[in-house]
């Protein structure tokens, strides 16, 4: 895995330029084009259409039901949409599973929790490796020499990877018994183990108070550079999602209402109706604030 | 090594301080010189025990041991799918029994030496398991432990009925490798055989194969997450229970001589080594091991010790009260203590391998946790 090996790496070039619109590139890492899917008389999702440039983190918001975990579900290959087809990095893999999809870059989290509860973190951070193991399944059942190597190998990428993230002294608890908003951590660390290019985040705030929120965006930030990464992620907290994404989906019944920069988007009149709600003033002031500190920031 | 983050300065609240791997606690146990001493005492006075019982003119039960061996390796079978990957298998019997005939068909038809029998059988037995994995593939749950069950009844009235494979009644011949066809020396053989199994069974979890199989035992959506390619790896977990139980098989068939179709059926095979399996500890191989060995020489013993007693019921009907406390005990297990004998046997493992001793360890075990609630 090319992962922490110290060596340099291009710094992302992501984001708006001056005049607010985004750099479209010939081959987008992540394309849903026509996206539909209905469980029974449901329709979850109608031609919803998602674009993800190299480097970007995006954010994808709406009410709960909007279908936020049901387009992620279709891209990773956990549902088969009726119509539509997911492109990533320029492939069309509409028609791969999800353990084939996720061995070619798709790092995804689930919204309530996807680890081996029964086994430790640090177990958890191997079989995350799973497709760049270097040797088969029966040399290793077969203990053949090269394997233990390849194991110690394994282990220490995983336990560099849960330093990175400050979740070291976590590495021999079993996954049951951690708090919720640890959980969602660790969860992030299996989802590096994968070695994605592009990392799907279900709800990566959740469970967090603001203060941990707002790390939590600067650990993001700070992912993207070290890992090469592109985010998706379905968040709640506004000032998060306006603080670091670079692109903003909105998903309402089903449906895209507006997409854009995280600063229009959230001034449009129909989100401010349907999503935030009645507490649409003060959220509208707290993504405020987060939108003048990035200024800062920049 | 990794760098550290950077952190974005405007981020305000300092970072906590990071532990490292190196600084983590418990790392850095080290045994004394003395405790070394008693861990190696711990392992070898036992062995020299064993050894010189063996080689004693003691009365040695050694076709019990034998037996307890092959038990031992038909329990570890099912726990590669009861224990690491959440499947059933009712019709161990078939499993076991294929293994059988086929090293016998192998050694007394073709004329092969009895290791060629050994390798047949075990690829034979991954192979039909295989075919039961694809079943496993469709059907879940309790429709599948049922499937398993009929498969055991299938092979036990019709295949090993086949007079040209098992050449019905009379029993199909199974001879000893020349050399060790004394009761002593074929144990060593069946010793030999476990001790590669078990090698297995360690490198198997290990390694990839067995993280996937316990990933997608707690949740396939959570394994194919990781990776993990759920169909392929389900039925890799029932081709090396299917080896496990074809070596089984081969030197359960030597160490009778003659194997018939009776001597496979749910009650004495599949029901037995599933509770030894239960009460020894899913996922806990050294339990496993400790309660087939258990296991029969409470049978071998059960009767002296009922003769010195004077109770004459249990003295004739030992078989029956073996099999019916262990069934007692599978129960109290599954309740009360779902590591079985592992509660024990993992601990003292630990302590072998240099750890502090400690009861309680993380890792659950069967009914604990409850596995990854991830939805897709
Ligand atoms: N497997 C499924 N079967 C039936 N309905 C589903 C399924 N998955 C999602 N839905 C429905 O699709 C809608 C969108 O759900 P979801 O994508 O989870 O919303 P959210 O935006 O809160 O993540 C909901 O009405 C949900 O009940
Ligand atoms: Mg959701």
């Amino acid at each position: 895995m090319p992962v922490l090996d110290g060596a340099d790496r291009r710094a992302p070039a992501p984001g708006p330029d001056g005049d607010g619109a985004r750099r479209p590139t010939a081959v987008p890492v992540l394309r849903a084009d026509d996206v539909s899917i209905r469980f029974g008389g449901l329709q979850a999702l109608t031609d919803v259409s998602v674009r993800v440039e190299e480097f970007e983190i995006v954010g994808l918001i709406g009410p709960n039901g909007a279908g936020k975990t049901t387009i992620f579900n279709c891209i990773t290959g956990f549902y088969r949409p009726q119509r539509g087809r997911i492109l990533f990095k320029g492939e069309d893999v509409s028609d791969l599973p999800p353990h084939e999809r996720s061995a070619l870059g798709m790092g995804r989290t689930f919204q309530n929790v996807g680890l081996v509860k029964t086994e430790t973190v640090i177990d958890n951070m191997l079989t995350a490796q799973h497709a760049a193991v270097e040797y088969g399944a029966v040399a290793g059942t077969l203990g053949s020499p090269p394997t233990f190597g390849a194991e110690r190998r394994l282990r220490r990428q995983g336990e560099a990877i849960l330093e990175l993230l400050g979740l070291a002294r976590l590495r021999d608890d079993p996954v049951a018994g951690l708090p919720y908003g640890t959980l969602k951590r660790v969860e992030i660390a299996t989802a590096l183990a994968t070695d994605p290019d592009l990392l799907l985040l279900d709800e990566p705030g959740s469970g967090m108070g603001p203060e941990e929120a707002d790390r939590l965006g600067d650990e993001l930030l700070a992912l993207r550079r070290e890992f090469d990464l592109t985010i998706v992620m379905i968040e709640h907290h506004v000032p998060l999602v306006v603080r670091v994404c670079d692109y903003v989906y909105v998903l309402n019944f089903g449906q895209l209402l507006t997409e854009g920069l995280p600063g229009e988007v959230q001034r449009h009149p129909e989100v401010v109706a349907a999503y935030l709600g009645d507490e649409a003033p003060e959220a509208e002031e707290a993504a405020e604030r987060a939108l003048e500190e990035r200024g800062v920031e920049a | 090594m990794a760098r550290t983050l950077e952190r974005p300065s405007a981020g305000g609240t300092p970072s906590p301080p990071r532990t490292t791997v190196s600084e983590l606690p418990g790392r850095g146990f080290q045994p004394t010189p003395a405790g070394w001493a008693a861990r190696a005492g711990a392992v070898l006075a036992p062995l020299m025990v064993g050894v010189w019982y063996v080689r004693s003119n003691a009365p040695v039960r050694s076709d019990a041991l034998a037996t307890a061996a092959v038990i031992a390796i038909g329990a570890l079978s099912l726990n590669v799918l009861v224990g690491y990957t959440g499947q059933i298998s009712l019709g161990h019997q078939a499993f076991i029994g294929i293994g059988a005939f086929t090293s016998a068909y192998i050694i007394s038809e073709s004329h092969q030496p009895f290791l060629v029998g050994v390798v047949v059988a075990l690829l034979v037995g991954a192979v039909q398991a295989v075919v039961l994995g694809l079943i496993a593939l469709r059907v879940r749950g309790l429709y599948f432990a049922l499937v398993t069950l009929a498969w055991g009844k299938v092979a036990e009235q019709c295949l090993f009925r086949l007079k040209s494979f098992t050449r019905g009644g009379a029993g199909a011949e199974a001879p000893r490798p020349s050399g060790f066809t004394t009761d002593k020396a074929y144990l060593v053989v069946c010793l030999v055989g476990l001790a590669l199994i078990l090698l297995v069974d360690w490198r198997l979890v290990a390694t990839k194969a067995g993280r996937a199989m316990q990933a997608l035992r707690e949740s396939p959506q959570v394994a194919a997450n990781y990776g993990v390619d759920v169909k392929g790896y389900t039925l890799y977990a029932f081709a090396v229970a299917g080896a496990y139980a074809g070596v089984a098989g081969a030197l359960f068939a030597s160490r009778r001589l003659t194997v018939q179709s009776g001597d496979f059926d749910f009650a004495g095979i599949a029901l037995t080594y599933l509770i030894v399996t239960v009460v020894g500890g899913l996922r806990r191989r050294g339990g496993i091991v400790a309660f087939s060995l258990l296991y029969v020489l409470g049978g071998e013993y059960l009767p002296d010790l009922a003769r010195a007693i004077g109770v004459r019921t249990i003295e004739v009907n030992a078989g029956y009260y073996i099999q019916a406390l262990s069934a007692v005990l599978a129960i109290l297990t599954l309740i009360f203590q779902p590591d079985g004998l592992g509660t024990i046997t993992a601990p003292v493992g630990r302590w072998l391998r240099g750890e502090r001793f400690q009861l309680a360890h993380g890792g659950g075990a069967l009914g604990r946790g409850g596995g990854g609630d991830a939805r897709p």
